[in-house]
């Protein structure tokens, strides 16, 4: 095994450990998304139990680090996996423990009574913006050009999954399917994640100016949908590509992979975290009635929007009560199944 | 010119149905300057979405202002501020403006703001209008 894919489940495991750390909430109205007044998140039970949390996930999460490299010497695929599923639940049960601790009071954010919206809005991204949106496209394109006009150099069998330790386990041979399955489900997932990004933009509500945290939340979606369909647009080109390579069925390591996608969502969370917190408490929370389930759920008839900031954690949630939500829903599902078949060989 | 860009404030617990409150609204930026002739409202869905209030009650809030001439709505297109003449007051109207002011004047006077600084308001605020 080398050193780089040893790394992989130490990373995995803690920046799975880095999302938890972000629980407790960081702003003084909430201790574990429990409304909390600022006497109680400055006493001293408050912080010993803040501190016990973190602690906790930190122990899990080098634990988990551990049996991830023990499973990665074992070679064992299912072992890394319920190293990485355990701290998860692990986890969960932690914070279970901690919010059920947590001394509720009145203090968490309301749905604001004065509702404010701008007759003239300034426009949400800017042309540059735009180009984002663009570029995952126009890779996947060139992509597909590249192969076609390359056809006669592609092999009769090639791979096009590796494993954990960068050995090819799945081929496929030269066909319409075999050479560009790949673009084609890296398609599908562009046309989701610019589908959500257009719910976000167009039905979500917006702040009454450029440097508002509603429109700041609502930009930054936006751009993680356009930056993950530059990561995703990337891989699958490459992935596509690799039978032309001057060595094909070669993978030196998943290593940058993992660690882009790792780093980058681990980023991007703790960045939402931030960026809703603050929308939270710039404009209040979608209507109280609308919430259910533990305000995890948002579904309100009365509501216009498609999608709402969340109450509890980062972004936004679908208002399931909206037509086109309910329409989307089967199709998200649709292409989860189909990417995970396509996995799965 | 645009003056400042123009944000409506819709209080949910006021006695003034939301409607009447955004058509109010509407109407005093279309005196002041702050919308004018030709721009572009909102669509009632982005609008109300923005407000978080159902779509029938800005629905009806434009219906109101294209009534009285504040704006224009066709099929399919967005709502636009309309041109608008002046129109000669009618007969009356000064006096329904002195009836409804001696109420809100007294109300005033009642919670304590001095008479001076009720009619130097009131001078800027119709200068402003004035333009």
């Amino acid at each position: 095994m080398k050193w780089d894919a040893a790394l992989i489940p130490l990373l995995v495991a803690f920046a799975q450990g880095a999302v938890f750390l972000m629980l407790p909430g960081h702003n003084d109205r909430y201790i574990f998304w429990v409304p909390v007044d600022a006497v109680y998140r400055q006493s001293a039970q408050a912080r010993r139990l803040l501190s016990r949390f973190r602690l906790g996930i930190l122990a899990l999460a080098v634990a988990a680090g551990a049996a991830g490299i023990f499973a990665l010497l074992r070679q064992s695929a299912p072992l890394i996996i319920a190293a990485s599923i355990g701290q998860i639940v692990a986890s969960l049960a932690l914070y279970g423990w901690a919010k059920s601790r947590v001394v509720a009071s009145d203090g968490g954010h309301k749905s604001p009574d004065v509702r404010r919206a701008t007759l003239i809005p300034e426009p949400l991204l800017s042309p540059a913006a735009w180009l984002l949106f663009a570029a995952p496209v126009l890779i996947l394109a060139a992509a597909a050009l590249f192969l076609d006009l390359n056809w006669d150099r592609i092999p009769d069998r090639f791979p096009v999954h590796w494993g954990i330790d960068g050995k090819p386990d799945r081929y496929a041979v030269k066909s319409f399917k075999g050479v560009y399955g790949i673009l084609l489900i890296g398609v599908s997932t562009l046309v989701l994640l610019y589908g959500a990004a257009a719910m976000i933009v167009l039905g979500s509500p917006r702040g009454t100016g450029p440097a508002s945290a509603a429109n700041r939340l609502l930009r930054a979606a936006a751009l993680s949908m356009a930056g993950a369909g530059v990561f995703v647009s990337v891989l699958f080109s490459a992935i596509a590509l690799h039978p032309l390579a001057a060595t094909p069925g070669k993978m030196s390591s998943p290593l940058w992979i993992v660690l882009t996608a790792v780093v980058g969502g681990t980023a991007l969370t703790i960045w939402m975290f931030r960026l809703t917190s603050d929308a939270m408490e710039e404009t209040g929370p979608a209507p109280a009635r609308g919430w259910k389930c533990m305000d995890l759920v948002y579904y309100n008839r009365d509501d216009p929007a498609m999608m709402v900031p969340r109450k509890i954690g980062a972004g936004f949630t679908p208002n399931f009560a909206h037509p086109i939500v309910k329409f989307a829903m089967p199709l998200l599902l649709l292409q989860m199944v189909a990417v995970i078949r396509y996995a799965a060989g | 010119m645009h003056q400042a860009r123009p944000v409506l404030n819709i209080d949910l617990n006021s006695p003034v149905p939301a409607y009447r409150q955004i058509a109010d609204q509407v109407r005093r930026f279309c005196v002041e300057g702050a919308l004018t002739t030709g721009d572009r409202l909102p669509s009632v869905r982005r609008l109300a979405m923005d407000l978080g209030i159902h779509h029938n009650t800005v629905a009806e809030a434009y219906r109101l202002l294209a009534q009285d001439g504040w704006i224009e709505m066709s099929q399919g297109k967005a709502a636009r501020v309309a041109a608008r003449a002046h129109t000669p007051a009618a007969a009356g109207l000064a006096d329904s403006f002195e009836r409804r002011l001696r109420e809100f004047v007294a109300e005033m006077r009642g919670r304590g703001l001095s008479a001076r600084r009720m009619a130097k308001r009131l001078r800027i605020l119709a200068n402003e209008m004035e333009g």
